[in-house]
């Protein structure tokens, strides 16, 4: 059977397509379902979190007693024992 | 242990999950409880030390707080882990966090950070490796 001229435009064309349709797809699809990368010197909208760190640790007070310019839990920040190190980028 | 599992974050799942086994591995080896917190800093220092207080034993803890706005990243130890941990080590972990933040790569910078310090705490608990006087 001699295929027509739409059955040939369909299977040079239209296959053909539908391949790198798939392709196209499966490389673009997981970067669609991943969560947004930061780029530097965006602003960062996302709720602060805290990894392995007690569960119910009230970061947010944490930060607005600090933001207030007080002090936490009434003891004083400036005569820290606490040790470490900090860095800009 | 993640604060809010249903919170909107920039990393994926497995970020989270891989960031946890750090730093529960790393707590394991070095014998103090090492945590990691990515969020706003508005008083930079004062604020990562207020959230190293609220941590369940400050004395023994380490936290790696990044603010990817403002761009800081502060490493505070605790006064006994300060004793494993000292303020070059976490100078050298800073440096390393900061080259992958430059590139936007939060995660793997709090991972690789967490995996010197833990190396640095560690190396200091090898006594048996000290040569004699």
């Amino acid at each position: 059977m001699n295929p027509s001229g739409l059955q040939l435009l369909l299977l040079l064309v239209g296959i053909p397509a539908a391949v790198v349709l798939v392709i196209v797809l499966a490389t673009l699809a997981p970067g669609w379902t991943r969560a947004g990368r930061y780029r530097p010197g965006e602003p960062w909208n996302y709720e602060p979190i805290i990894i392995n760190g007690k569960a119910g640790t009230d970061v947010k007070a944490a930060i607005s007693v600090t933001s207030a310019g007080e002090f936490s839990e009434g003891r004083d920040l400036t005569i820290a024992k606490e040790g470490g190190a900090s860095a800009r980028w | 242990m993640l604060d809010g599992d249903l919170v909107d974050t920039a990393f994926t799942t497995a970020q989270l999950a891989e960031l946890e086994r750090t730093l529960m591995r790393t707590g394991e080896l070095t014998g103090a409880h090492f945590s990691a917190y990515v969020g706003k800093l508005p008083a930079r220092r004062d604020s990562a030390l207020s959230i190293h207080r609220q941590l369940e034993d400050p004395d023994m803890s380490v936290l790696v707080a990044v603010d990817p706005e403002s761009r800081v990243v502060e490493v505070v130890t605790g006064g006994m882990v300060r004793d494993h941990l000292d303020d070059q080590s976490c100078r050298l972990a800073c440096l390393t966090m900061t080259s992958r933040f430059a590139i936007g790569d939060i995660a793997a910078g709090i991972r690789d950070g967490i995996i010197v310090l833990g190396d640095h705490a560690r190396s200091l608990r090898v006594l048996h490796t000290d040569l004699p006087d």
